[in-house]
């Protein structure tokens, strides 16, 4: 905003010198009196803090097209058809700059197209008859015209950069303190509460080895975990639409208090949230079906992205059963096999009597990921940044 | 090595995690704690003197009692042939660096008596690397550069669903052997690993 008041005053302090200078101007009074007018305007521009924008910009259009249009009048007749410095001619560029500045691009356009347009009525009052113009003059008062529109759309343009880059400093400054803060908070879990929940793990482990007390310090274990995970987990916020399957099933197996759920992730594993919610139903009934059947002491939650797809297992200790025996149970049919399936996916499992049982959900990435892209775009587009 | 207990040599500076360190260890018989240092110059002394078979290293020694990283670079100099299982609060970031310090393994502090035994026995005979990093390792470096082979990859998914070496070797028909080499070949590209991978991977996951 500054610079264009700059400006501004740079065009003004050139139509005194053209009119000083120059002069050839035909009608002195009205010049004095547009000069007058175009000086006070831009000595309020300049001291007033401006709070109606949109009455000011109108004004200041108007203005502009004024002093085109009062050029025609100032000036001998044909003078606009002569090459001759007027007056007049840089002050519309400030407005049209004010324009771009202020409503980016379209504005610039707008406004430059508008000064533009009120070049003919500029050539009316200069006496000159648009008829009787040569193709070559017609073509130098249409250049002019396009080059305000030109000016507006670039000024816009370079407004709009400038936003960007400012909205991206502000951005960075917001998530440096965010980083701090979280390092803080990083150093005071893990010098204090991590260290008390180990030494109370530890005591359950001395008590007994009865699997309710090691779900009870596997369950302590978890909440160690997503105190770590707490501090590490990413500092941007994620996308509308899109969570993270570690979140979602680290929440499951937080659930599950009758067997210990040891979950390993690669990552956070980012998935569109139907997606995820299938996931996690699936593995829902899976470990339903571990309490149900396997006997096991632990089950082993594992979740891997690769390149390609997001792999789940679910492996317990339990007893297993015969491979070839009918394992498409109700349970395993409907919620396992169909969700996996609607995904994409493909269901694998492998068991042995004595051997534990695994179960292999492969969900592909790739139409995951594709929601997972319109996601963040139209949470962004849609939700302001954070304030 | 049945009969003959393995010499444990702890190094923690909490004396609560130390004394259950301790307890879950000796409860079997396989493993005797020789000694216990809390901080980095107690810990080069007790190896000096004692030898011990495995150390087993807290990367944070807490403020004043140097950093367990230390110890293991001075272990690594001066006594090639004690292992190194390095104890940590499982998080990925610190485990690559004990392992490019040197470490032959890492467990979890949130690992059980039972895994913990496991772990001391195994770090004998070859590398050790926990679930968590080993899911890291899946995620993090499938995309730069391909470092590791099939294989290598094929055993670092059988360590992140928790099966140990035994149950490794039996899942991909090869020997317990062959396991050992697989993991020593990571451990290795760990340890002499670009830095600025390493960094990259650190920071992805300390963003």
């Amino acid at each position: 905003m500054l610079l264009v008041l700059g400006l501004r005053w740079l065009a003004f302090g050139w139509m005194l010198v053209v009119a000083f200078a120059g002069g050839q101007i035909q009608r002195p009074v009205e010049a004095g009196v547009a000069l007058i007018a175009t000086g006070c305007w831009t000595a309020w521009l300049t001291m007033a803090a401006v709070r109606r924008m949109r009455l000011v910009l109108a004004a200041d259009l108007a203005t502009a097209v004024a002093l085109i249009v009062g050029y025609g009048r100032v000036y001998p007749a044909h003078a606009v058809l002569t090459d001759h410095p007027s007056f007049m001619g840089a002050y519309p560029a400030a407005a049209v700059a004010a324009w771009g500045v202020v409503r980016g691009i379209p504005g610039g356009l707008v406004a430059g197209a508008v000064v533009g347009l009120s070049l003919p009525f500029a050539y009316a009052a200069n006496e000159v008859a648009f008829a009787r113009l040569s193709f070559l003059q017609l073509l130098t008062v249409v250049g002019w015209g396009l080059s305000y529109v030109l000016l507006g759309g670039a000024v816009g343009v370079a407004a709009g950069q400038l936003d960007q880059l400012r909205e991206q400093a502000i951005r960075h400054g917001e998530r440096t303190a965010r980083l701090a803060e979280r390092e803080r908070l990083a150093a005071r879990i893990h010098d204090d509460v991590l260290q008390n929940l180990g030494r109370l793990r530890a005591r359950i482990g001395e008590l007994s080895a009865a699997p309710a007390l090691a779900a009870v310090a596997e369950g302590i274990a978890r909440q160690e975990a997503a105190l770590r995970g707490l501090a590490r987990s990413d500092p941007d916020p994620v996308p509308a639409g899109v969570v993270s399957l570690r979140e979602e099933l680290a929440e499951l197996a937080g659930r599950r208090d009758e067997i210990p759920v040891r979950l390993v992730a690669s990552g956070p594993v980012r998935l569109p949230e139907a997606v995820a919610a299938d996931v996690v139903a699936a593995v829902a009934e899976l470990l339903s079906n571990v309490v149900k059947h396997a006997r096991a002491h632990r089950v082993w939650l594992t979740v891997l992205q690769d390149r390609s797809d997001v792999t789940v297992s679910v492996r317990d200790d339990g007893v297993g059963f015969e491979p070839g025996r009918d394992t498409n149970g109700i349970g395993l049919r409907l919620s396992v096999r169909a969700r996996v399936e609607r995904l994409g996916g493909q269901v694998r499992i492998r068991s042995r009597t004595g051997q534990g049982t695994e179960v292999e959900l492969r969900i592909p990435r790739g139409r995951g990921e594709h929601a997972g892209k319109s996601g963040p775009v139209a949470g962004r587009r849609g939700s302001p940044d954070h304030p | 090595m049945p009969g003959n207990p393995v010499r444990l040599l702890v190094v923690e500076d909490h004396p609560i995690t130390r004394d259950g360190v301790r307890t879950a260890l000796e409860r079997d018989g396989r493993v005797t704690v020789v000694g216990e240092a809390a901080d980095a110059p107690a810990a080069c002394r007790l190896a000096d003197r004692l030898h011990p078979d495995v150390a087993l290293v807290d990367l944070r020694l807490g403020p004043g009692a140097g950093s367990g990283v230390d110890v293991i670079g001075y272990l690594r100099v001066h006594w090639p042939d004690i292992r190194i299982l390095v104890l940590s609060q499982g998080e990925p970031a610190e485990f690559l660096a004990a392992v490019r310090a040197g470490a032959h393994g890492c467990v979890s502090k949130a690992t059980t008596a039972a895994e913990l035994t496991a772990a001391v026995a195994a770090v004998l005979t070859g590398p050790v690397l926990p679930a968590d990093l080993a899911a890291h390792l899946i995620g993090e470096l499938h995309e730069s550069s391909r470092p590791l082979t099939t294989r290598e990859r094929d055993v670092l998914r059988c360590l992140a669903k928790g099966y140990d070496n035994r149950e490794i070797a039996e899942e991909l028909q090869i020997a317990v052997r062959t396991v050992n080499r697989h993991l020593e070949n990571i451990r290795a590209k760990l340890g002499h690993h670009r830095r600025s991978v390493l960094i990259r991977v650190a920071r992805n996951h300390h963003p």
